[in-house]
């Protein structure tokens, strides 16, 4: 008997417990968009942490000075109402008259200046941005005006500053409770109050009444993770979400055939590339592999790599990718996309027997190139990884590479390849197409561990274009920087990753940005 | 010295009854003798008849098999059972997000399977065994540590440890073998202890002390072949353990890792496709299914066959 | 009593250090986890200052004694990547994976005992062949496996039941129903055979004899002493029951303690991996202990020790 009191005591709880924990379901009024993210979201503090997809989310919560706008041209207006170049290295920002915090700390010139100081000089764990380093100081002119100073001109100061870390918090009360605390309870500047929070799991945002530029249209806003695509499809047919990114290849179709659920396509902003070791002294690699020469440090050897790929194909394996040859997405306000992300271009530059020429330039006999170390992980930033570099394998070896292919899993590939400068041959590298930032990694005084280049003609035109601010005098210089880069064939690209986004238009109406960010400000509720 | 010797002619007869059971049905060659006690119990011969079958699969996997396990074809991605591709070829349990063939893939995925069941139960088997041993002959001080050493590594669900130790040291096949075999003797010590210290007071093991025999020799001569039995039904318990483990692992991306086909890996990779692919899931769980229920069963059978006392803990 | 408590505790402290030393040592055999940390960008010199930061400086033994000291005060240090301490995140789980377990454990005890009761009172009949078979194929079956076959049948195909989260009640069934599969097939075999050894037993014999009623019988006499062995087994149970709701979890996307745990190893948080460790060990000795103390009131003739 008790047995059977004890199995009832113990579905009572269950019961009673699984009404408790779940979340009153929204029986109000209120419109509600729910977005699935893939996960991990990080913490609060928005200067304390790079994960552009945490980002994402922070994007509703805090305002930046300037941001970058939805369709990719320009910028528009957040905490600042307007700013202008004064002169090549002063850019003022005029800041809104009683804007406020979430908590009604006024969000004046010397906040923005601790916030941005804070960037700059970060303490504890918080990793120094290389991104801010074209600020010299940030002048308080009056409670409503700051001055950005940089030593000297910058090219992209409104990139810069509209990019991660520049989310602004209440100095006051982060000072008070500490990163700790503000990670439990942040206050926000953005159209949306945190209302929910349950680290890397649930994240439930309300509209702000009292925000600047007014209240936003939809009332909730809620980051469900969901890591899985295949639950995040699920949960779509059932009505639990309202959008999610990366639809697996063969749920498009039936997506796409259900009502009030529609399929759009738009760039991630992010690519795949195989990086190609170039040197021997770099990172981890002298001491892991003290005897070995890479085939790739060859430069003949790397034209043939590049020769050997064919990008439509793969980029058909990922599937949902558009080919390239260089870090230039489809949307590129810089210029050069006609040229390195033309498919007819990126088709003739398959050319196996180009490829084999090349390897017979390098001095090996047909059929028996050398051997290549491929490292991979399984899921890369931007989907499935595992899949592309097995077929690329493939492609190698048709050329006369011997190709050794290791898979691993994402923290394992950062910590034993990627971050410790462990990659031998070659190595896969998910990158978005920042312009601002590009340059950068391919300078002498870059301080990967991954490798290390340096050319100093190459590095000169770097140098040129970061302080150019004259739009087609950059562009000029720019022709000659991706010829060196595709020259180089250091980095070779491969695909840029689109991203598949199923959408509940029965009750939303959204325009996906041009830059691949999954941010909610703008999302619209559908006419009826 | 009268006592002595009748104690040695009582071990002698009790150890003589030992060698009778063991030796059921008539005198005939020992295949002929394992079939014809296999023949008696069904869940037994069922048992035998699917581990048979798999071990043989994994040998011999790359004659039969309809296609080529790495062989793709984006093209015919995700078909499903039954599709006919343009050469005639028939691919009966349908193709995965490559075009590779399913059933083909199982047929290479039994090779893992075998080999990491096989070989972590040999290495936790024999570690386990010389811990429990050591711990229930020697006794005392030493066995109280032992034993509480067994205590806390047993508090950590083996999934969990497993997990975080694969996590920890990263994994691949040969890694992923080393941890679950330097992982499973926990459950192997325990029970050889409490056996050893059952035989330890045997009268023959009393007699052989008698005798003048040294510890070493009680030891690896009249303790450990009377607890092997005990091992071996562990040992198929085990092996149906590990490899639900191994799956596991390659399921949650923390084990063995492409190119190498395993059932969890096809699992790991059908997953992302249910909504649409089933039988990119379906088919490789009820490969593990069919496998590890032949390991239990065989396991249920060595149990009532060797060594009724023994009750499996896995 | 009192002597039992102590003897407990004492044991309980002995394998939570041993525990402790185990989990730590596992956790740094592949140095530190300051590489999944940093960006990419970072450059040697600021990737040491954070391992400073951390604290992965100093030698391992001076590590493991701070560790120690701060966990007894009940810090188990702060998450790397959440930052926020560890055990702030394992509590903020915790209720669900208790739920997942209660509403499993629930499936799992009102499936088996009957089944294995009827499968021990029909002893070799056709139902006791089909409930043994049934309970083989379970314990054969991965539970992650059969997880995702009931989300093809009963989300993608049926939509009847969410194949995600724990956002409305009953999205508690599916990952419930896995997880009580397979502690049912693991009990009901153990019932099965715990009832047939009590069966045999005399006094049952004799109760029969006088001609107490079938059911009173077995309710009364066999099943309460039955009991014991058949709570052992759900003691152990439990112990596969938290394992496999790490795998479960995650397939449901079940947002409790195993699915935290999966996420923290896949990034390497060894704050949140070690002290989840750590919980786990600590409940399955308690759940323990409370077994013992269950069989004292079932079976007044078992004494403390």
């Amino acid at each position: 008997m008790k047995t059977v009191r004890l199995l009832i005591l113990l579905s009572l709880i269950a019961v009673i417990g699984a009404l408790a924990i779940a979340p009153a379901a929204a029986q109000d009024d209120m419109s509600e968009f729910v977005f699935a993210h893939s996960g991990p979201i990080r913490p609060m503090d928005p200067h304390s942490h790079w994960y552009g997809s945490t980002h994402w989310m922070l994007n509703l919560y805090y305002d930046c000075l300037i941001w970058r706008a939805a369709d990719g041209n320009g910028y528009v207006p957040q905490a600042a109402q307007s700013w202008e170049a004064i002169d090549d290295t002063t850019w003022r920002f005029h800041l809104r008259e009683g804007a406020t915090f979430h908590n009604g700390e006024p969000l004046d010139a010397a906040a923005v200046k601790w916030n941005i100081d804070r960037v700059r000089h970060p303490v504890g764990d918080i990793p120094l941005y290389q991104q801010w380093d074209f600020v010299q100081e940030v002048v308080v002119v009056d409670e409503l005006t700051v001055d950005i100073l940089t030593p000297q001109p910058h090219a992209f100061v409104e990139w810069d500053v509209s990019y991660n870390g520049c989310e602004l918090i209440p100095p006051a009360y982060f000072e008070e409770v500490g990163q700790e605390e503000f990670n439990r309870n942040p206050v926000g500047s953005g159209p949306y109050k945190l209302v929910e929070l349950s680290e890397n799991d649930r994240y439930v945002f309300e509209a702000w009444d009292d925000y600047h530029s007014g209240r936003p249209e939809v009332d909730r806003v809620v980051y469900q993770v969901i890591p899985e695509p295949s639950a995040q499809v699920a949960a779509l047919l059932a009505g639990q979400i309202d959008m999610m990114i990366g639809v697996p290849v063969p749920d498009r179709e039936r997506l796409e055939a259900t009502d009030g659920i529609s399929l759009v396509n738009e760039s991630s902003n992010i690519m795949h590339h195989y990086y190609a070791r170039v040197d021997t002294d770099s990172g981890a690699f002298p001491e892991t592999f003290p005897e070995y020469e890479p085939a790739t440090l060859d430069i003949n050897v790397r034209k043939a790599i590049t020769h050997a790929f064919d990008r439509h194909l793969l980029a058909e394996v990922h599937g949902a990718a558009e080919p390239r040859l260089a870090r230039v997405c489809a949307h590129y306000p810089e210029g050069y996309a006609d040229k390195y992300a033309d498919p007819d271009i990126i088709a003739d530059w398959y050319n196996p027997e180009l490829a084999k020429e090349y390897l017979a330039a390098a001095g090996y006999a047909e059929g028996e190139g050398p051997t290549l170390y491929l490292d991979t992980p399984v899921v890369g930033r931007g989907g499935g990884a595992k899949e592309v570099a097995e077929v690329a394998a493939a492609m190698l070896e048709d050329v006369g590479f011997t190709v050794d292919l290791t898979v691993r899993d994402a923290s394992a590939f950062a910590v034993e390849v990627q971050r410790s400068g462990n990659n031998r041959d070659l190595m896969l590298a998910t990158l978005g197409c920042s312009y601002a930032g590009v340059t950068r990694y391919y300078q002498c005084d870059w301080s990967a561990v991954a490798y290390n280049i340096c050319n100093e003609e190459w590095d000169a035109v770097a140098d040129a274009i970061q302080v150019t601010i004259d739009t087609d005098e950059r562009l000029a210089l720019w022709e000659q920087w991706w010829e060196f880069y595709i020259d180089y064939s250091q980095t070779i690209t491969l695909f840029e990753v689109t991203n598949v986004m199923a959408l509940n238009t029965a009750d939303f109406a959204y325009a996906p940005r041009k830059d691949g960010w999954m941010t909610f400000r703008d999302v619209q509720v559908a006419d009826m | 010295m009268e006592s002595q010797s009748n104690q040695l002619s009582q071990a002698a007869t009790i150890a003589e009854r030992r060698a009778e059971t063991a030796v059921l049905p008539a005198r005939r060659s020992a295949p002929l003798r394992i079939l014809a006690i296999l023949a008696q119990s069904p869940v037994g011969f069922a048992g035998s008849l699917i581990v048979t079958a798999v071990v043989v699969l994994a040998f011999i996997g790359p004659v039969i098999s309809p296609h080529d396990p790495l062989n793709r074809n984006i093209r015919a991605r995700f078909k499903p059972p039954g599709f006919v591709d343009e050469s005639g070829a028939l691919y009966s349990l349908g193709n995965d997000q490559l075009g590779r063939d399913i059933l083909s893939r199982i047929i290479a995925g039994s090779r893992v399977s075998v080999l990491v069941g096989v070989v972590s139960v040999l290495i936790s088997g024999t570690i386990g065994v010389i811990y429990g041993l050591i711990s229930g002959f020697v006794g005392g001080i030493v066995d109280t540590v032992l034993m509480r050493i067994v205590d806390g590594l047993l508090a950590i669900p083996f999934i969990i440890l497993v997990i975080a130790i694969s996590g920890v040291v990263g994994a691949g096949l040969s890694t992923l073998i080393l941890i679950l075999g330097f992982t499973g003797w926990i459950t192997y010590a325990r029970v050889i202890r409490g056996e050893v210290l059952k035989v330890r007071e045997m009268e023959y093991v009393i007699a052989a002390y008698a005798l003048g025999q040294s510890r070493r020799k009680v030891m690896l001569i009249h303790i450990l072949p009377n607890v092997v039995s005990s091992a071996i039904v562990l040992a198929a318990v085990q092996v149906g353990v590990t490899i639900l483990a191994e799956s596991s692992l390659s399921f949650l991306g923390l084990g063995v890792k492409p190119p190498t086909v395993t059932w969890g890996l096809m699992l790991s990779d059908g997953r992302q496709y249910i909504n649409s692919a089933w039988w990119m899931t379906a088919f490789p769980g009820i490969a593990i299914t069919i496998t590890v229920l032949g390991v239990v069963f065989l396991g249920d059978w060595l149990r009532d066959f060797l060594d009724p006392n023994v009750r499996g803990r896995a | 009593m009192r002597g039992f408590i102590i003897s407990r505790m004492v044991q309980l402290v002995v394998t939570m250090f041993i525990v402790s030393v185990v989990v730590f040592f596992i956790l740094r055999l592949s140095g530190d986890p300051i590489l999944v940390l940093a960006p990419d960008f970072f450059s040697e010199e600021q990737i040491e200052q954070m391992r400073k930061f951390w604290g992965f400086d100093r030698p391992l033994g001076e590590q493991y004694i701070t560790f120690v000291r701060k966990a007894i005060t009940g810090d188990f240090g702060k998450s790397y990547l959440a930052k926020r301490p560890a055990m702030e995140l394992i509590i903020e789980r915790l209720g669900y994976s208790w739920l997942l377990a209660a509403a499993s454990a629930a499936i799992g005890l009102t499936v088996a005992i009957p089944l294995g009761i009827l499968s021990a009172l029909k002893r070799n009949s056709l139902l006791d062949l089909i409930i043994t078979a049934m309970s083989s194929l379970g314990t054969a079956m991965p539970n992650f496996w059969l997880g995702l076959m009931l989300i093809i049948i009963f989300s993608v195909h049926l939509r009847l039941l969410p194949a995600f989260g724990a956002l409305e009640p009953k999205a508690i069934i599916l990952p419930s129903v896995t997880l009580g599969v397979g502690m049912a097939a693991r009990l009901s075999r153990m019932t099965r055979s715990a009832m047939l050894e009590v069966l045999n037993q005399d006094y049952v014999r004799t109760a029969r004899s006088k001609g107490l009623m079938q059911k009173t019988v077995i309710m009364r006499h066999a099943l309460r002493n039955a009991l014991i062995p058949i709570i052992t087994v759900f003691g152990l149970q439990l112990g596969w029951l938290l394992g496999g709701s790490v795998v479960v979890e995650s397939v449901f996307s079940w947002p409790g303690l195993g699915r935290l745990m999966i996420d923290s190893i896949s990034v390497r948080d060894n704050t949140v991996v070690q002290a989840g460790l750590l919980f786990y060990a600590l409940s399955f000795i308690l759940i323990n202990y409370a077994i013992d103390v269950i069989y004292i009131i079932l079976d007044p003739r078992i004494k403390f020790q």
